[in-house]
């Protein structure tokens, strides 16, 4: 059962597109599981359908669909496959379509995976952590945005579990901790790129609490 | 098949049929009629998002070719075409606002985050009409608010000085209006 859900407020930023591209794919993996967000996003998808077919039309060039006739026999590039690592875990489908880069192990109980290059955007990746791990505790800078995949983990704010939304801001430090329900992978995309700490080091940091 | 809206222009036609004919025979009439439709529409949203006029068009036409390209992923039970094509567009506002603030950047990760999301409580024709029905009933300054700040995606500081009214009232009054725009879909659901 889900019980941590978005806050509307998100919910309308999804729905208007002001979340960045990890953000979005967050919230859709939330949104294939739960039909009382699902409800509240459409509603605001449905404004902008209304906004979009009552808007003053702007004239396209006169060559415009000629051109784009054009492209329609364009081949469309092939979705990538799951990596085996995937394999046992039941993911959502707008993960699924998702490029998944090599999963590196922090210590032989966690691992991660990015989902975006790392060029200064938003960092996006997949977290695995093996039942009754406790990662140590870290802060983080602007939002955080959590879909649990498979397991549960719990921090101060409570316990989240499969199908479950997390946001964390940066006035939150916490320790997450793998429950015994299981091993525990989540879909985290954070707001703020980190440019002093590299994503390994991070995580490395957060589990072993070393600093440099 | 129409559903007569007053203040919306009259008659809307169901162009869910094209995308339906699209899916099912790669018909390039129905594009035709499609583009002929929704791509200037589409080119008014990338503008007022603030898009230059030539990549506005250009990510016009690119919205177009994923509704070409996915026209199978539509299910016009769930979504009426006006609003999946709006979820498409937004999900490219999302990597051209990217690739404005980085021209390095490749959003091919992300290639497949659209995907139609299923509605459950409400068939989507009704949701649209009664989504609509609402818009013409909030005050106009409301109505507004949602447009620039939600559609158009304008910062609460921009649109201040557009309407000439302080941030804090321009805050307040996005809010009051999702609120009440909410209550009044509600009441007649």
């Amino acid at each position: 059962m889900i019980r941590h859900h978005p806050d509307p407020e998100i919910l309308a930023e999804y729905a208007a597109g002001h979340l960045h591209r990890g953000a979005m794919l967050v919230i859709a993996c939330h949104l294939e599981g739960c039909a009382t967000c699902r409800q509240e996003a459409n509603l605001w998808e449905s404004v902008g359908g209304a906004f979009l077919e009552d808007g003053a039309p702007v004239e396209m060039s006169d060559d415009a669909l000629a051109r784009m006739t054009a492209r329609l026999d364009e081949k469309k590039t092939v979705p990538p496959a799951l990596p085996a690592f995937l394999s046992r875990f039941e993911i959502p489908k707008p993960l699924a379509g998702c490029k998944i880069g090599r999963r590196r192990f922090v210590t032989p109980a966690i691992w991660f995976a990015p989902l975006a290059s790392d060029d200064g955007e938003p960092r996006t990746y997949l977290v695995y952590a093996k039942s009754d791990t406790v990662l140590a505790e870290h802060g983080h800078r602007g939002r955080e945005f959590t879909h649990v995949l498979a397991g549960a983990f719990s921090d101060s704010t409570g316990t989240y579990g499969a199908g479950d939304f997390a946001l964390t801001d940066g006035a939150l430090s916490h320790a997450p901790a793998v429950t015994d329900d299981g091993d525990c992978l989540c879909l985290i995309s954070a707001e703020a790129a980190m440019r002093l700490v590299s994503l390994p080091a991070r995580i490395l940091q957060a589990v072993t609490g070393a600093h440099y | 098949v129409g559903i007569y809206l007053s203040g919306w222009g009259g008659y809307v036609t169901d162009w869910s049929d094209c995308i339906i004919a699209i899916a099912a025979s790669r018909d390039r009439q129905a594009f035709a009629s499609l583009f002929g439709h929704f791509a200037p529409r589409l080119k008014s949203f990338f503008v007022r998002s603030g898009a230059a006029p030539g990549l506005a068009e250009d990510l016009a036409q690119e919205t177009l070719l994923m509704v070409w390209r996915k026209a199978a992923l539509f299910d016009p039970v769930r979504a009426q075409a006006s609003t999946w094509i709006f979820t498409l567009a937004r999900n490219l506002r999302i990597d051209a606002k990217r690739r404005e603030r980085d021209p390095q950047a490749v959003a091919e990760f992300f290639e497949s985050v659209v995907e139609p999301i299923p509605s459950d409580y409400l068939l989507s024709a009704e949701r649209d009409a009664l989504v609509r029905r609402a818009l013409t009933q909030l005050p106009v300054e409301q109505a507004e608010a949602i447009r620039l700040s939600f559609y158009e995606d304008r910062p609460h500081s921009e649109i201040a000085g557009l309407l000439g009214l302080p941030l804090g009232t321009v805050k307040s009054r996005v809010r009051l209006a999702m609120a009440r725009l909410r209550l009044l879909v509600e009441d007649k659901q």
